[in-house]
């Protein structure tokens, strides 16, 4: 049997423990554990990552000898719980915050009154990479932007919710927040049913739906199709699961054409006239005639067709100046200016390095500081104020004056720890969670669950995958 | 209702097929040489040399350095990264075709390619080939590939990605049975009135998965122009040229069946005289030079249908 309770020792909020003792929404789940021994907890856990092997959810590293090596994201098998009292306020945050960050999209690209009124600089907007002037004045579908959210939280030292960055692009990890999922039934089927989990699985109906409604042409069965760059990208497993469960082509750049500025796919029985593409690559990708000449993953002609609205493209194109980290700091305003509401979910306090005072602040206490660049994101060109080195703060003290406005600090906030099976031991570890939220003409709908990410290394509070992070499943309990 | 392929879906499935049926045939025929090999035999005059032959690359000095060599050759064949059609890359490719075909095969299949994958690339898969266990290994293998057409009839859909695969598979197995049975004949100048014994025609047979039918299926002696007709005409037996061409004939039907188009019927022209040229010849009046002509002349036919197919179908780029 595991010892829990003296190894726990939560600084900060923990999501299992409070100082009173095991929080009731983890009561019986920590009464199954205490009732297996390490060998049964290891083998569920080899339980899980056979699973993730076999099915294919892996990304490949590569040796010396060019030859790669098949790996699985980490899954920690203790569910990380949500009660449904907090779920309703993390629900109604991102509706509210989505409804709002979609209205300043629609008004940015057309008549910009958030920037003549004078709630957000110009500059700002101007400056930003991701602002997409081909598509200014462009009509889109039931004039919705972001058709798919993955807003990331964290939980501050008392529990509550923040809003760490809001993913408006192509937020990826949903198939893990299913799959997940899969594998929870599969070792702990009757702890899952005994805590009234919440279902997630409707995810890709619901999608599908939203993706259908986006069509162009009144035909009753449009073709919808999902677009990925190819076999080779790291969220390839991502793409095909979900085109395989929404029962919608995968195509590759290659594998479409634009014809008279219509799209159409390349088939064995000739072309095919495509309506939607849920697209899984970034903007500046999806045409070679407008934005880099030289990939090939996209398809040239592209934005023409998109721009004359014979095709929806979802997410809508130029959606990253609305989850540009210098733009994050006026989501509050825009929630008062398009709303007339309070923010429901807070934003971690931000700073900004084109204000010299908040500089000024910054660069005196960055070991108590992360630093981001603006227009960055997966973990990259983060500096941790308290792991850093001397050299490493000088780096970046050149780079931020060298171009402030690429640049945020955010003070350190400690994240919520949950326990996690690690080394055949329960440690604590930091976790995030990403709720996916989907807006269609219905308006929003948040699949009750999200992507709970583990920091795996001790002390770590950085999360992504691509820095040595791994999942957990999240249920909402009734 | 009518279902649209992508070309390069509809290629990925094309490719998938024929890998992973060349991978049965080559292990099939490993198997068979590498369990023969135990028996010390005085027919055996060529080793793995067939194999070697028609699978890998090796020169000629290579082959007859190594063709009696079976320590060299389980893992020259298995899991040689050199190899560019050893077992390990041919899963590579079938896999990597399965992966930009994933969302038309089914979740099953893709399981198993993808444990299968894993399995082969297992870093101590090389030791293991030079203990006792290789045999295991080879017999998990061949069981793996039957589970494989296993689960692929069971699991997937007819329509355009079947017909897709099993033309793939069928011209595959198709240029397998030619090449094995040149290299058997090759050796004897395609004499079909010589008297090679059965224990020399074992090693085709077994490698064909025919030796159970021809044994039930002929008498005794001469088997010379017996084993003719059984690898070539025999319609019953699954690796025959005529039953994998009547097999492909069927499913280009299918594929044809809604397609004008003028290369669509040029093409089904063409591979109804490669046909043809096998259905009409008299196996009971073959002569030598007759016989070598029929494999050279169907291989290269079906090599040069198997081009225009791609081009007509997989052109996508």
């Amino acid at each position: 049997m595991l010892e829990l309770l003296s190894k726990l020792n939560p600084n900060g909020w923990d999501e299992m423990f409070s100082s009173k003792g095991v929080r009731s929404s983890y009561r019986q789940v920590l009464q199954t554990l205490q009732g297996l021994n390490q060998e049964s907890l290891e083998s569920k856990q080899k339980q899980a990552s056979d699973f993730f092997m076999n099915q294919g959810i892996t990304f490949t590293v590569y040796g010396d000898d060019n030859q790669g090596i098949e790996r699985i994201f980490p899954f920690d098998i203790i569910p990380r719980i949500i009660t449904q009292k907090d779920w309703i306020e993390v629900e109604e945050g991102i509706k509210q915050r989505l409804k709002a960050l979609n209205l300043f999209l629609e008004d940015i690209y057309n008549e910009q009154h958030i920037v003549k009124e004078g709630i957000i600089p110009a500059s700002l907007i101007a400056s930003c990479p991701h602002y997409i002037q081909e598509v200014h004045g462009i009509k889109i579908p039931h004039d919705i932007h972001v058709h798919i959210a993955g807003i990331d939280l964290i939980r501050g030292a008392k529990g509550e919710f923040y809003v760490l960055e809001d993913n408006l692009r192509c937020p990826s990890g949903v198939s893990y927040m299913l799959e997940n999922r899969e594998i929870t039934k599969r070792i702990f089927p009757k702890m899952l049913t005994s805590n009234n989990v919440s279902m997630v699985g409707n995810y890709p109906m619901i999608l599908h739906n939203i993706l259908v409604s986006l069509s162009p042409r009144g035909v009753s069965n449009p073709n919808v199709v999902l677009l990925t760059p190819g076999i080779y990208n790291s969220a390839y497993y991502e793409h095909t699961f979900l085109a395989r469960q929404m029962g919608i082509p995968l195509v590759e750049g290659r594998d479409l054409v634009v014809n008279n500025s219509k799209v159409y796919m390349k088939t064995t029985s000739g072309l095919q006239q495509v309506d939607v593409i849920y697209r899984r690559l970034d903007d500046e990708y999806l045409d070679p005639l407008v934005f880099k000449p030289d990939s090939a993953l996209g398809v040239p002609g592209l934005i023409s067709s998109y721009k004359q609205g014979n095709v929806a493209i979802v997410n809508a194109v130029g959606n990253g100046v609305a989850d540009d980290k210098a733009v994050y700091v006026y989501v509050p305003d825009m929630i008062k200016y398009y709303l007339n509401e309070e923010p429901i979910l807070k934003n971690v306090p931000t700073y900004q390095m084109e204000n010299i005072e908040e500089r000024e602040l910054v660069f005196a206490n960055m070991e108590n500081m992360v630093i981001k660049e603006t227009n960055q994101s997966g973990g990259y060109g983060m500096i941790m104020g308290n792991k850093a080195t001397e050299q490493e703060f000088k780096k970046a003290k050149i780079a931020i004056l060298e171009n402030p406005r690429n640049f945020i600090a955010q003070p350190i906030i400690q994240l919520s720890t949950v326990p996690c099976l690690i080394d055949g031991e329960l440690k604590l570890r930091h976790v995030d969670l990403r709720p996916y939220a989907l807006y269609g003409p219905n308006g929003v709908e948040i699949v009750p669950g999200g992507l709970t990410r583990v920091a795996l290394k001790e002390g770590s509070l950085v999360v992504n995958s691509s820095q040595g992070g791994g999942s957990k499943d999240t249920w909402i309990v009734k | 209702m009518k279902v649209n392929m992508l070309s390069r879906v509809a290629d990925g499935m094309f490719w998938l097929s024929r890998y992973m049926e060349r991978t049965d045939g080559m292990l099939l025929t490993l198997n068979t040489f590498y369990i023969l090999s135990f028996d010390k035999e005085m027919n055996d005059s060529q080793g793995y040399k067939p194999l070697l032959e028609y699978y890998t690359d090796l020169t000629k000095e290579q082959i007859n350095r190594s063709q009696y060599d079976t320590s060299y050759v389980l893992k020259y064949i298995i899991c040689d990264n050199q190899n560019y059609n050893s077992v390990k890359n041919l899963v590579i490719k079938a896999r990597e075709n399965a992966r930009g075909s994933q969302d038309k095969i089914t979740k099953e299949l893709w399981e198993h390619i993808n444990s299968l994958y894993h399995f082969m690339n297992s870093p101590e898969l090389p030791k293991k080939l030079e203990t006792n266990d290789a045999l295991n290994i080879i017999t998990k293998l061949n069981k793996d590939l039957l589970l494989y057409n296993g689960i692929l009839h069971v699991t997937m859909p007819r329509g355009l990605g079947w017909w897709f695969s099993s033309i793939g598979k069928h011209i595959e197995r198709c240029l397998q049975t030619i090449s094995l049975t040149q290299a058997y004949y090759k050796t004897i100048n395609y004499n079909l009135d010589g008297d090679e014994d059965l224990l020399y025609w074992r090693r085709l047979l077994l490698s064909l998965s025919g030796y159970e039918l021809y044994l039930k299926s002929y008498s005794n002696i001469p088997h010379n122009r017996k084993i003719v007709q059984q690898v070539i005409f025999n319609r019953d037996f699954a690796h025959s040229v005529t039953y994998t061409l009547e097999y492909i004939d069927k499913y280009l039907e299918s594929l044809f069946k809604d397609n004008n188009l003028s290369e669509a019927r040029k093409l089904q022209n063409q591979f109804g005289r490669l046909k043809s040229y096998v259905e009409f010849t008299d196996y009971h009046h073959l002569t030598n030079q007759q016989l070598e002509e029929l494999l050279t002349n169907t291989k290269a036919q079906l090599i040069q249908f198997s081009t225009d197919f791609s081009k007509l179908f997989f052109s996508y780029t």
